[in-house]
């Protein structure tokens, strides 16, 4: 029997009110594992086409893995997933925190949500009782408020609450939901499916501890990770997240003013250097996890923070920075604040200032759209205003509250070719010009475009050792998309995908090798690094079969016109992706997927991850 | 002479006093391969080098008051 798990997911009907408990097999543990490869395994299996994923037929999935709640570091993570309303396609988002394991030990692996409230509900999960319970006096309240509220209505300071802002309540279809306040599944407008539901929030708690396999060993590699993680990952501990932005300025892939530029001149004044020297009064961790990359910071008038937000990651510096061309630190940690009050995707709100920003600057916008406000890169103020009037759906927030894509499609003027996305979904901070297989991994992206689930070039560059257990035994060149490279990406890709349904955090450096051997004393399973990996292969491919159904092709497999163009100035000045690479790249991952010249996954290639009943599907 | 070395990412773990910027004194006519040994980090923790914010390659020689950023491999955030 498997360990390391409950064995027992919830199926709550928002609609008529049902709770009922379901006892996935084994074979479905083994094969889907949990998070992703469970959510895009229920999503793909429930859900008709073309639903609306604001409906009542989209379902809302919170899903945990086997790791998570381990005894080790990286493990208090856990996925979130529906019918996406940013894309129209596969959504899904992972979180750290705490709350995920706290639903394992209140005895479940997995909720799904079906349906929709008539009015704003709340779940109270603890200890294996389920309650669905009236939120209306929470309705409308930023998150903090919130948390404070329930954790006192419900009598437990340990409760762990994750919740939708004011933005999931509003639809917005970037709307993220929160864990433990301060950690977010940020991407694909889940907290918008959330809100669609009317559910504002689910408390968990609970006292069950689970079983392992192999105790003794999970004690080994925990003690490991803590004897060794300042060594490995001490520069997140430092510096936060926000440790890569100044190396990425100086490599000249800063994402700056909308992904015109590479090199933005106030990098050093909004660093990880900098909150680290002025600003952060205290780190924070996960679950289980040494390392404490999480921030906290103080501020002053006239942008004095609420702690209790945090401060800001790296994508939020660069989404709420060097995008929009504002170098006042204080300004962004503001900006921060208010989208973490509001439950919005930092990353998906910062890229469509800068949008607007652009746009402005071009002309495609005048004072007479933004109530006359100058809405010039740099503007802090301009920013502020903006996050507040996305989230009201007021002025020109209503909108970009759309999200780039449907707010390009609306400007119009040559508003879409600076509108930054793939598949509808508002790239990251991470310059595709300066990482190109990062770039094939956008496009290939079943969420749109992720820097999570892909491939960061330049540590392979110099070094393969980390992948040598995959075959791969040459160093490669960040501007390289040849067949080694995009074997590489494809590998690393499939590899992402299965941490997603471990679910563990990337930042916490384990080997394949130490991964295997964690699965292996967790489940109690004898397995391998290729099993493993073909579960990542197989959650990949269940996500790319959902956006197949869904009328997704190969068209929308590509990058934005402004990367086929060079970058203007800096160490990157001349470098641009040739489409044609881009175009051989994308046939040859195709390829290697198994998936045919337009994308859809071959018969043989279904049949061999065992998940043949996909071709029924459409 | 002397230069200037800026490490990033998680190189300082490689500096005796953990120090992420620091001048140095150097031997005339060292490389930058010269100058990854003397400050005993291995050049397969390296991802990449700037001297006065250009890129170079291992056999540059370096020249007195040279600012050096010594890059670590950057992922995700």
């Amino acid at each position: 029997m498997m360990m390391g798990i409950n064995g027992k997911i919830l199926r709550v009907n928002l609609s008529n009110r049902s709770i009922k408990i379901e006892t996935p097999s084994e074979t479905e543990y083994r094969t889907c594992f949990g998070g992703r490869g469970f959510v895009a395994y229920h999503l793909l299996k429930e859900l008709p086409a073309g639903i609306d994923p604001l409906g009542p037929e989209n379902k809302l999935i919170f899903a945990t893995g086997p790791i998570t709640g381990a005894p080790v570091a990286g493990s208090g993570r856990n996925s979130v997933g529906a019918k996406s309303p940013l894309t129209g396609g596969y959504g899904d988002s992972e979180a750290g925190g705490f709350w995920g394991v706290e639903l394992k030990k209140a005895g479940y692996d997995a909720i799904i949500i079906e349906g929709q409230a008539d009015k704003p509900v709340y779940l109270w999960i603890h200890d294996g009782e389920v309650e669905i319970r009236d939120a209306s006096s929470i309705w409308g309240m930023k998150t903090a408020d919130v948390e404070e509220k329930l954790k006192s209505e419900l009598g437990d300071k340990r409760i762990r609450i994750c919740q939708i802002g004011i933005a999931g309540e509003k639809l917005i279809p970037y709307a993220c939901i929160t864990n433990d306040l301060t950690h977010f599944a940020g991407r694909t407008g889940l907290g918008a499916v959330m809100g669609s539901k009317k559910l504002k929030a689910i408390a968990v708690r609970g006292n069950k501890t689970l079983e392992y396999s192999d105790r003794e060993k999970l004690s080994e590699l925990g003690k490991w990770m803590s004897k060794k993680y300042m060594d490995l990952a001490g520069h997140l501990y430092d510096r936060g997240t926000g440790n890569v932005l100044l190396p990425l300025n100086i490599a000249g892939g800063l994402p700056t003013r909308n992904f015109r530029e590479g090199v933005f001149e106030g990098a050093e004044k909004i660093s990880g250097e900098t909150i680290r020297d002025t600003i952060l009064i205290k780190r924070e961790n996960c679950y289980a996890c040494p390392i404490r990359c999480k921030r906290v910071v103080e501020t002053k008038e006239p942008y004095k923070v609420d702690p209790r937000y945090g401060g800001p990651e790296y994508e939020t510096l660069g989404s709420l920075g060097s995008l929009c061309g504002i170098d006042n630190l204080e300004a962004i940690c503001k900006g921060n604040e208010l989208c973490n009050a509001y439950g919005l995707d930092t990353i998906s709100t910062g890229v469509s200032i800068a949008f607007a920003m652009e746009c402005f600057e071009k002309g495609i916008l005048t004072t007479q759209d933004t109530g006359g406000m100058a809405l010039n890169f740099g503007n802090a103020e301009a920013m502020l205003t903006l996050i507040e009037q996305i989230v009201n759906r007021s002025g020109l927030g209503k909108i970009l509250a759309q999200g780039v894509k449907k707010a390009a499609d609306q400007i119009g003027n040559g508003a879409e070719e600076l509108a930054m996305h793939v598949k509808g979904q508002e790239i990251p901070m991470h310059e595709p010009r300066l990482k190109f297989g990062l770039g094939l991994g956008y496009a290939v992206s079943p969420t749109g475009a992720d820097h999570c689930h892909n491939i960061h070039d330049t540590y392979f560059t110099n070094n393969v050792d980390s992948v040598k257990p995959l075959g791969v035994l040459e160093p490669m060149a960040l501007s390289d998309l040849s067949s080694k490279k995009v074997r590489l990406t494809t590998y690393f890709i499939n590899w992402r995908h299965f941490g997603n349904c471990a679910v563990y955090c990337y930042f916490v450096p384990w080997s394949f090798q130490q991964i295997v051997e964690m699965v292996e004393a967790i489940t109690g399973w004898k397995t391998s690094l290729w099993e493993i990996l073909k579960i990542g292969e197989r959650a990949n491919t269940l996500t790319r079969a959902f956006n197949i159904r869904e009328g997704f092709t190969s068209d929308d497999d590509r990058l934005k016109s402004r990367f086929s163009q060079p970058l203007p100035s800096g160490p990157l000045k001349g470098v641009k992706i040739k489409p044609e690479d881009l175009e051989y790249a994308l046939k040859l991952y195709y390829g290697m997927m198994g998936w045919d010249n337009n994308g859809k996954p071959t018969l043989g290639k279904l049949e061999e991850l065992g998940i043949g009943w996909v071709s029924d599907l459409w | 002479m002397k230069v200037k070395v800026k490490l990033f990412g998680n190189l300082k773990i490689y500096d005796s006093q953990n120090r992420e910027e620091f001048t140095v004194e150097l031997p005339n006519k060292m490389s930058i391969a010269d100058l990854l040994k003397w400050l005993n980090i291995p050049r397969n923790a390296v991802w990449t080098i700037f001297v006065n914010q250009i890129q170079v390659d291992d056999s540059y020689l370096l020249q007195d008051k040279d600012e050096i950023f010594i890059l670590a491999p950057i992922g995700g955030g």
